[in-house]
């Protein structure tokens, strides 16, 4: 369809297919959901349009015979009826909250005339956090923002738009926050690594040189995966609700607090893998092989060497953390031993937004991975007898 | 004789002191008879959640009401036919039947009961010259008909009681030439009357003693500065119950208005003042 | 299987003996007692079973669409009551004002309007709201009480 857009650039096409798209169209001519990028009204973004526009045409106008073109099999969707006078609820429905939403565009107008005045500083911060709020009200009882945000892959949203990014923490809050948290507190992560984390952005890990599908998909939080699996550093994406105006810097860290201490009978931090100054924004926020390939060396300050568990030693955890940056930092040479995360955290002033976990222990793709990355043959623990007796 | 406000009105003016006069205002109310009148939206989301509702109902257990092989039961049967079967050599394009009890389950359940009264559309054969002998009021078998929501002092009868039941009327008056609310001054300075007691004397004494009302409080809900009238008007609220407001003076003109109408009658100053104590149901 | 209704078989015969089917003429009866079907009956009418319609499994569009009607019902109910919730604060502050100001113009009056208000009882006369008009809408014939003294 059949935005007013099309009708009105395409009027002249003839008054056939006008009359065609009439019917459509019970939408009032003072609509703001159905204009997109207009000079004569707020500019709304192409992305908040349902992206089929066969689904959108069933949304908007009445359900016809032929059913919702959601459902693709035909006799389903011949088969399906839909409940009595919702149509006509829907019409009214509709019609309250555009209007309501218009209300709220025009406020945002008024806003945004104040920003372009404003001086100080505190008031521009205001007034733009005030212009994300109400766009979010604006469109978030859009159908067609709802369908995009419920029906579609989370990857196919426009991260620009404050209401999608609105609808995707609450999706995220529901559940894969939960389960992360779950993770990192049950495996102890949270606090042998770090004390505690509050956590802000999405972090979502995947290992893409694997070609089977179990090992190239995201990865849940406190899996277990084996070496070859992990052999590659991992695409990492960082997915931020606030709006994110110019570039945010982020370090990452993945750090493996169970690498056996065998002189003090304990266990002692390693540093498997160091980003800093990565510029990330709410769009483009994966940290992925291309962009490692193109400016690798600006970002790294600690090469990724997996971890590679010996036999016998218990499971190991890859506890990945994300932090935010107040500025860009420039990191000397750090050891990859015995390393210290809480005095590099503190010195460097990061803030910690987000956090992942993996688990590996020892299994046969073990040595390949340590000879790939020349660490030698790996050790073999036993168990020794102790000096003490059990019974005295 | 000179109405009680002609006097108050009067009194208000030969007053020598140089502050304002305290007076008694009576807001009085009719509270609606029958429920508010939906909004449409309102109106068509009920229908909406009753289409829902129906849809997930059980199947009416007919056996359990009307038992097989009585007279009642035949009835049932010729007001409901059963649905199109799931016959496995058709061919449904808007899919098959579900048939469960004789309901099919994908959609709510048509019913239709034998009524005690006769009804044309029930069985649609010559029932003319029965249908045309009206029930006797006293028929307990008779239709049940609401009365209609409005009534014929709706028409233009803007003194009735009996007008636009399903609003919240108040009362008003004439008094020089401008229609106020009732306001009422303290006629003799010996006794200091309370505001109530002044308000209720005063609407006793202009519009009869057959009023039955209750005084919300003792209270004033409001004070309106007349400064035209270098007047302090106090306004009791109270409502009535029943009765009816008899102007002693026949030269008294009276309305029983909704909020809307007032805002036409009275002064815009006047009401933007006191608009919200007034009901807008 | 045990079935209840089942009448019992003479005990006694050994098992696997053969059991005579008697022919019964005409409409076969059936073997419950009239409380028995009673009881049946009255259960069926409360069970779920075969009465149940088919679960609502809405498409994507019509779930987006009803999604839509309540968020407009619940912005409408919002208003509604903020509508009320202002107006009963404008109605409070009004009441606060006008006894400031009668303690202001006259503190007897004022004490007369904060008084006690002792046996005051709410009208049983008063009507709740009904969806259709009586059949005499208002009661006229109202005189006041006489007082006895």
């Amino acid at each position: 369809m059949l935005s007013r857009i099309s009708l009105r650039r395409f009027s002249v096409l003839g008054a056939a297919k006008a009359a065609q798209k009439a019917e459509v169209d019970w939408i009032a001519s003072k609509n703001q959901w159905s204009y997109f990028n207009d000079e004569s009204y707020v500019k709304r973004s192409e992305s908040l349009k349902l992206n089929k526009p066969e689904i959108r045409e069933s949304l908007l106008s009445n359900s016809s015979e032929s059913g919702p073109a959601s459902i693709e099999n035909y006799s389903q969707r011949l088969a399906y009826h839909s409940p009595v006078a919702i149509d006509e609820t829907f019409k009214m429905a509709y019609e309250m909250l555009e209007t309501d939403a218009g209300l709220i565009y025009k406020n945002i107008d008024r806003f945004r005339a104040k920003l372009k005045t404003a001086t100080d500083e505190k008031e521009i911060e205001f007034l733009k956090k005030t212009i994300d709020k109400l766009l979010v009200s604006a469109e978030i009882s859009n159908p067609e923002v709802l369908y995009n945000a419920t029906f579609n892959p989370a990857s196919t949203l426009d991260m620009s738009q404050p209401v999608y990014r609105q609808l995707a923490k609450e999706k995220w809050e529901s559940y894969d926050l939960m389960i992360t948290m779950q993770r990192l507190e049950q495996l102890h992560v949270i606090p042998d690594t770090l004390p505690t984390l509050e956590p802000k952005v999405d972090v979502k890990v995947k290992f893409p040189h694997n070609l089977e599908e179990e090992f190239s998909s995201w990865v849940t939080p406190g899996e277990i995966l084996p070496a070859y699996a992990v052999a590659q550093p991992p695409t990492i994406q960082i997915q931020e609700f606030d709006t994110v105006e110019s570039k945010q810097l982020y370090s990452v860290l993945i750090v493996n607090p169970d690498t056996p201490d065998l002189a003090t009978n304990s266990f002692s931090t390693t540093l498997q893998y160091g980003l800093a100054n990565v510029p990330l924004d709410n769009v483009d926020n994966v940290i992925d092989t291309k962009k490692l390939l193109e400016n690798g060396d600006k970002f790294t300050f600690k090469d990724y060497v997996p971890l590679v568990p010996e036999k016998n030693a218990q499971n190991q955890r890859a506890c990945l953390w994300v932090f935010k940056q107040n500025g860009e930092l420039s990191i000397g040479d750090v050891a990859r031993e015995n390393f210290d995360i809480r005095a590099f955290v503190e010195t460097h002033g990061l803030n910690a937004v987000g956090a992942h976990v993996w688990r590996q222990h020892f299994d046969r793709s073990v040595e390949t991975v340590r000879e790939q990355y020349g660490l030698g043959k790996g050790r073999v623990f036993r168990r020794v007898r102790g000096t003490k007796p059990i019974i005295e | 004789m000179r109405s009680a406000v002609g006097r108050a009105v009067v009194r208000a003016y030969s007053t020598q002191s140089s502050g304002p006069i305290v007076s008694s205002t009576l807001l009085l109310s009719r509270n609606p008879v029958i429920t508010a009148e939906l909004q449409p939206f309102e109106n068509q989301y009920y229908k909406y959640q009753n289409e829902l509702w129906r849809r997930l109902m059980w199947t009416f257990p007919k056996w359990f009401y009307f038992r097989e092989g009585t007279a009642s039961e035949q009835r049932f049967r010729q007001l409901n036919k059963n649905p199109v079967a799931n016959n496995p050599d058709i061919e449904f394009p808007r899919g098959r039947p579900e048939l469960r009890h004789s309901r099919d389950r994908r959609f709510k359940q048509e019913l239709r009961l034998p009524k005690t009264y006769k009804e044309e559309v029930e069985t649609g054969e010559g029932l003319e010259s029965e249908a045309s002998a009206a029930p006797a009021q006293d028929d307990l078998a008779r239709k049940i008909v609401p009365n209609s929501r409005t009534t014929k002092a709706d028409e233009n009868d803007q003194t009735s009681l009996e007008r636009r039941l399903a609003r919240t009327l108040y009362l008003v008056i004439k008094s020089n030439d401008k229609w106020t609310l009732p306001n009422f001054v303290e006629e003799s300075a010996e006794e200091l009357k309370a505001l109530h007691v002044l308000a209720e004397e005063g609407l006793y004494k202009i519009g009869g003693e057959q009023i039955n009302y209750f005084n919300v409080s003792n209270t004033p809900c409001h004070v309106y500065n007349n400064s035209n009238e270098n007047k302090k008007e106090y306004i009791i609220k109270s409502h009535i119950l029943s009765g009816e407001f008899k102007p002693q003076d026949e030269s008294l003109q009276f309305l029983w208005l909704t909020k809307e109408e007032l805002e036409k009658h009275l002064d815009r100053a006047y009401y933007t003042d006191i608009a919200h104590l007034l009901s807008s149901v | 299987m045990f079935n209840p209704f089942r009448p019992s078989t003479i005990s006694g015969f050994p098992s696997g003996s053969v059991v005579l089917k008697t022919f019964v003429r005409g409409k076969r009866q059936s073997t419950q007692s009239a409380s028995t079907k009673k009881v049946v009956n009255q259960l069926s009418a409360l069970s779920a079973s075969r009465k149940q319609p088919k679960l609502l499994n809405l498409c994507n569009e019509d779930l987006i669409k009803h999604r839509t009607i309540v968020n407009a019902w619940k912005m409408f109910k919002r208003r509604e009551e903020q509508r009320r919730h202002n107006q009963l604060k404008k109605q409070y502050k009004s009441i606060y004002n006008a006894m400031e100001d009668l303690k202001q113009t006259s503190p007897k009056l004022f004490e007369l309007a904060n008084a006690k208000e002792e046996g005051k009882r709410f009208p049983l006369e008063m009507r709740v709201p009904t969806d259709f008009p009586p059949t005499q809408p208002w009661v006229y014939n109202y005189s006041p009480k006489k007082e006895t003294k």
